[in-house]
């Protein structure tokens, strides 16, 4: 086999040097931001899917009210929900598990303990797939037939979530273009760096019959490595990144905070910033050589 | 290529750069395949503006260039590589590629010609030793000396046969003997068909071939063909 080195020494280049780094440090932000808007577009979507199709009916407890005045008030409104087409079940929530829902944040004795506040009655209300209530309406019969009964769609407090969750994902997104449009940048600012400094090899070349074709396939094959080297540096890093918030994110105590993961198929899109990176850079570098070769006679 | 054939045409070619004066004016000569020209001329008479206009380094301010039987003028931007390969350069700074070795060097005209491994390595050691440089194939043009530079930039300028060879003041930075020798091998490669333009001007080198002389005078050419007794050396 014929040894033949490199045309041109553009691993020797300074740009050569510094890119593989700028590649990496960019491919892990573009990751951890679209890891964001994944994380944030599922969330959102299991905010979506759990809510939908559920309601939840709220009774408060009125001023001296006994016990069986309250259980009179729960089978009315029991009797009310299960009466309505458009629904599956209604099912009063156990009193313990209410008394769970309450502890994180009033303790363990506000319930059944020395403070033994009073708590409201909930029901759980599933629908009937495939089908939708006016929850208004049904809210108002509710309030007229049962006083003190207040029903909630979660349509106010999902839609505010949801709307945060745009917004952020929105951000993210704006990040990642700005990513893209600043590695492109980079490129072609190293490669007219390279083309400043072997810009006498590339005249010989050109006076000597090489395609611009052939002269940018120079450049494109030393940025090929370049950011191959640092879209794969970027993504461990990333993924090392994920990794600890995944980690620091399950030691938060259950129920503060919705679970987060990422399905395989969203690591591959993970893993896909690198490979765009990389053929962003090659296709850069070779617009931009093309264009500087161009221009010759 | 066919004896006869014409290989280059200027018809009143004129060259300036940018808003400069006129470097050359209303230059027009035809070269037919097989012949071997000077082109002579003081320092600054437009010999190196004339030849990089023959090897499409540049383009004329105005005039027509026929090359090949291609008017440059119309001719597709992409056809011009192809012309481009058929032209064989030696520089008169030879712009040898430095980290490049003697080898490397003289193989590069066949690597963009797209030859194989196995012709780069049966035919560019050849071509080195018949230039003298057999021992030199790994050598890196820095460790060279100038008339040893000077053969492997022809060598890298004749490796792909090219049918025209444009050589920019071959003579101009070695001693008379190692001269005459890169002479006659110019000499040679005339005999075996290739078109040959030798720039210089060194008249007392001229006047030992028996070869026309293009020669420029302030950007002005005139042609003259080779004085009685001239080749009396060659």
């Amino acid at each position: 086999m014929f040894r033949q080195s490199a045309i041109m020494p553009l691993s020797r280049d300074a740009a050569s040097r510094f890119l593989p780094w700028l590649i990496a440090f960019m491919v892990w932000l573009a990751t951890l931001a679209l890891a964001l808007v994944l994380a944030l577009s599922t969330m959102s979507e299991d905010w979506k899917r759990g809510m939908s199709g559920t309601l939840t009916v709220q009774i408060v407890p009125g001023p001296n009210s006994t016990p069986v005045a309250e259980k009179e008030r729960l089978d009315a409104a029991l009797r009310l929900l299960r009466q309505t087409p458009a629904v599956l079940s209604a099912e009063p929530l156990p009193g313990d598990r209410i008394q769970k829902l309450l502890e994180p944040w009033l303790g363990e004795n506000a319930v059944s303990g020395a403070l033994n506040l009073p708590v409201p009655v909930l029901i759980d209300v599933r629908l009937k797939p495939g089908t939708s209530i006016d929850a208004k309406a049904l809210g108002a019969t509710l309030a007229a037939a049962v006083p003190g009964a207040m029903l909630d769609d979660h349509g106010v407090w999902l839609e505010r979530l949801i709307e945060l969750a745009r917004a952020v994902e929105f951000v993210a997104l704006a990040i990642l273009a700005f990513i893209a449009v600043a590695a492109t940048a980079t490129v072609v600012f190293a490669t007219r760096t390279g083309l400043a400094i072997h810009h006498e090899v590339i005249e010989l070349l050109h006076v000597m019959g090489a395609r611009d074709g052939y002269i940018a396939s120079q450049f494109q094959r030393q940025t090929f490595w370049l950011s191959l080297k640092g879209g794969l540096v970027g993504f461990l890093l990333a993924a090392g990144t994920l990794a600890a918030l995944g980690y620091l994110l399950s030691r938060i105590e259950a129920g503060l905070l919705p679970p987060v993961g990422l399905t395989p198929w969203q690591w591959g899109s993970l893993v896909s910033v690198a490979v765009c990176a990389t053929v962003i850079s090659v296709l850069t570098a070779r617009y931009t050589v093309i264009r500087a070769v161009g221009r010759l006679p | 290529m066919p004896e006869n054939e014409e290989i280059i045409r200027f018809q009143n070619v004129g060259m300036r750069y940018g808003v400069g004066k006129e470097i050359l004016h209303d230059v027009s000569f035809r070269m037919q395949a097989g012949s071997f020209y000077f082109l002579t001329g003081a320092s600054g008479a437009g010999k190196s503006t004339l030849l990089r206009l023959m090897y499409l380094a540049q383009r004329p301010s105005r005039g027509l260039v026929t090359l090949f039987g291609h008017d440059l003028a119309t001719t597709p931007r992409h056809v011009l590589p192809a012309l481009r390969r058929r032209i064989g350069v030696v520089f008169q700074d030879f712009r040898l590629i430095d980290h490049l070795t003697a080898t490397e060097n003289v193989a590069l005209p066949l690597r963009l010609a797209g030859a194989s491994d196995a012709q780069i390595r049966e035919h560019v050691p050849q071509l080195l030793k018949w230039v003298g440089l057999g021992d030199h194939l790994d050598a890196r043009p820095t460790t060279l000396s100038g008339g040893q530079k000077q053969r492997v930039a022809i060598a890298r300028a004749v490796i792909a046969r090219p049918h025209l060879l444009l050589a920019d003041e071959p003579t101009g930075n070695v001693d008379d003997s190692i001269a005459m020798r890169l002479m006659h091998l110019l000499e040679e490669l005339h005999r075996i068909g290739t078109t040959i333009v030798v720039a210089t001007h060194n008249q007392q080198l001229v006047s030992r071939f028996a070869h026309p002389q293009l020669h420029l005078v302030n950007g002005e050419l005139s042609q003259a063909l080779p004085s009685p007794g001239a080749g009396a050396s060659g």
